[in-house]
């Protein structure tokens, strides 16, 4: 098996997770919330383990379909334990694996939680957990096929056949990259539209884009206590989204 | 580009793996969804199971955006059929295979009926390859450029040359020959020789030459090059026919060994001016007897890869002839290689790599400047054919004062159909047609040879 090429395939893994990690920062900012700075210790463990393992391009570029699957599953792995830190290092979930409970939960669109009081939760912490949901609605694995050139050649087959569900892959255009493309404009498009419908009945941003990340990629998580059964006026456009 | 290619065989197949590399947007139409599974799940390649000859089908692959479609079915008529419906339908460029004998004789009719850019024969093509190689025997390998007046040859330094031993800058000098080396191998490197690169004996070597300067140049390193006077050829195909059909107005004389009574009878009325023997090729006797160690070249070219390998070897121990050896399969190239088989003919590879050249041609008139284009040395070498621009950011510059990438070479410059093998002072001028043989892949355009 190509250990270098799986080596280089998780640091990029963790560089798109850094770079994700830029949003609740600026969350934190915009709040004034002391807990951002815990965002910014992971994001900076993330991209300093991330470009130690992509600084040097593997010289052997073979990849064949184990490869794939030991990315694949490697990099869910990885994705939720750096994602769990934020929690764990802030002590807002004081567990490491209730954290790593909530992230998984988060990046796998499950949308069950250990919390039991999410309003206690600071304003960038939940928006990086209902980010979570966005981001794994898609799959951080097809944006990097979307936007990286990694290395070229017949590895991307690999790896899109270890991440999509079912023996065969379904693909709109010939191109792996040019498919995923198109799934993430459709995505983000509707994510648009949903928080421009949210804003117009006149909820506040900061709820309109935690719910539309919720719901676009059908996770589940709110970030009131009672989700959104206190805010039944919000409902009308949020139902259709659903 | 949009490619659609209906059947994927293993030209069908080939051509897909190639075209995705070069980045071509690939699909894939075939009958058979396991052949379909097993290379969309390698390659990057979208796949459409049914008939490549109906419309519905068709328009399922999106025909309409298509640029061009590839039709490499078994079948001559529905691969006809497909082009035919292709352009009604998409209004793209289309390349049928079509390997029918019957055909080859109007294929220049039917060309201009269906609208085909290009209708490919691989036996045809392989019979041709085969009739070069045996104007010039010693070479294993000979591409065209410039329309046929440019040779691009392959030899294998032999011991005691006066090559061994010599740098390339002094070949020219001292040989008072006006030829250039363009690649080296050695083993299994593959090398674009710097002026001070010591060739041995063993190495093969690719140069390119005139066709009068190269069989002076051949002469000199005391490589023998008569020109074939008889060739034995075992098996009595497709190729085997086109190869006499070609040989008809040259003077050699040829055998033909073939073990079904019928073809022979058939053979010996399509080709009348040949000796057809019936008898199993693969019968040391009969090959004796009919006198294979007098025979200056020997084509093996049967329809079995083991069977042709045997007898290229068997006929290497025998005799000092010319060896032709035909294999189908693409796989085990390295070991097929270290053999002594002479040229090695591989009809499918050679058909793919026409319909490659081809669609480089017609991406040229989408935008890149690439006329043809051969692989040599195993795929790891390119030699490309340029048309120098008005535009060319190198016009009038000496090509010793340019900044050219490594392991590139300016291999030859025709202007206006005079060949000028380049030295430090000649410049590029427009209208020129330019040879660069580069190591470094996917070259688009002639300004990508700069640092």
């Amino acid at each position: 098996m190509n250990i270098a090429i799986i080596r280089y395939f998780l640091g990029w893994i963790l560089n798109v997770e850094a770079v994700l990690m830029v949003l609740p920062l600026i969350t934190a900012l915009i709040y004034q919330e002391q807990s951002g700075i815990y965002f910014l210790i992971t994001l900076a463990i993330c991209g300093g383990l991330g470009f130690l393992s992509t600084f040097r391009k593997p010289k052997k570029t073979v990849f064949y379909a184990k490869e794939g699957f030991v990315c694949v599953a490697l990099s869910w792995i990885v994705l939720s334990i750096f994602g769990a830190l934020p929690f764990y290092l802030s002590r807002e979930i004081p567990r490491f694996e209730d954290a790593l409970f909530e992230v998984i939960s988060g990046f796998t669109t499950t949308g069950s939680s250990i919390l039991t009081n999410v309003e206690a939760l600071s304003r960038c912490m939940l928006f990086w957990r209902s980010f979570t949901h966005w981001v794994g609605g898609m799959g951080v694995i097809v944006f990097m096929l979307a936007v990286l050139p990694l290395a070229g050649g017949g590895y991307n087959m690999h790896i899109m056949r270890a991440e999509s569900p079912g023996p065969s892959v379904g693909k709109l255009v010939p191109k792996v990259r040019q498919t995923a493309k198109i799934l993430y404009l459709l995505y983000f498009g509707i994510t648009l539209v949903q928080i421009l419908c949210l804003l117009l009945s006149g909820m506040p941003l900061f709820h309109t884009l935690c719910l539309s990340f919720g719901t676009a990629g059908t996770g589940g998580f709110g970030i009131l206590n009672d989700s959104i059964a206190s805010t039944p006026t919000f409902n009308s456009p949020l139902s259709p989204c659903l | 580009m949009n490619i659609i290619i209906v059947g994927c065989g293993k030209v069908g197949s080939t051509l897909a793996e190639k075209l995705n590399r070069e980045n071509h947007d690939i699909t894939l139409i075939d009958r058979n969804p396991n052949v379909l599974r097993s290379l969309t799940d390698s390659n990057d390649v979208m796949a459409v199971v049914g008939n490549g000859a109906v419309y519905q089908v068709q328009m399922e692959a999106g025909i309409q955006e298509a640029d061009l479609l590839i039709a490499t079915t078994n079948s001559d008529e529905l691969n006809m059929l497909c082009c035919l419906i292709a352009k009604k339908a998409g209004n793209c460029h289309t390349i049928a295979r079509i390997r029918n004998p019957e055909y080859s004789t109007e294929i220049r009719y039917i060309r201009e009926e269906l609208n085909l850019s290009l209708a490919i024969n691989p036996e045809l093509a392989a019979a041709t390859e085969i009739s070069r190689l045996l104007r010039f025997p010693s070479a294993i390998k000979i591409d065209t450029f410039a329309k046929g007046r440019i040779e691009l040859l392959k030899f294998i330094i032999p011991d005691h040359s006066t090559l061994d031993g010599m740098k390339v800058l002094e070949v020219s000098t001292r040989l008072k020959c006006n030829v250039l080396i363009c690649v080296a191998e050695r083993g299994d490197d593959v090398v674009i020789p710097g002026g001070n690169f010591v060739l041995q004996a063993g190495d093969k070597i690719s140069f390119i030459a005139s066709q009068k300067d190269s069989t002076d140049f051949f002469h000199k390193v005391g490589v023998v090059n008569n020109h074939v006077k008889s060739i034995m050829i075992v098996g009595g195909g497709r190729m085997t026919y086109y190869l006499g059909k070609i040989l008809k107005n040259v003077k050699i004389k040829l055998k033909i060994v073939e073990q079904n009574l019928d073809r022979c009878n058939e053979l010996s009325e399509l080709l009348p001016h040949v000796m057809i023997i019936h008898g199993d090729g693969s019968d040391q006797q009969l090959l004796e007897e009919e006198g294979l160690d007098q025979m200056e070249a020997f084509a093996s070219l049967t329809g079995f890869d083991e069977e042709n390998i045997m007898l290229a070897l068997y006929a290497a121990k025998k005799t000092k002839a010319k060896l032709i050896t035909k294999v189908n399969r693409t796989s085990f190239k390295d070991v097929v290689n270290s053999l002594n088989l002479g040229s090695v003919i591989n009809p499918k590879l050679l058909t793919a790599d026409l319909i490659l050249q081809y669609v480089r041609a017609i991406q040229n008139s989408l935008g890149s400047n690439v006329e043809t284009l051969y692989r040599i040395a195993d795929d790891q070498a390119e030699a490309l054919e340029f048309r120098v621009g008005n535009d060319a950011p190198m016009l009038g510059i000496p090509l010793e004062k340019l900044e050219l990438k490594e392991n590139l070479l300016v291999a030859c410059i025709n202007r206006k159909g005079r060949i000028i093998t380049p030295r430090g002072k000649d410049t590029l001028e427009a209208g020129d047609t330019v040879i660069i043989v580069t190591i470094n892949k996917g070259l688009q355009d002639l300004k990508d040879i700069l640092k």
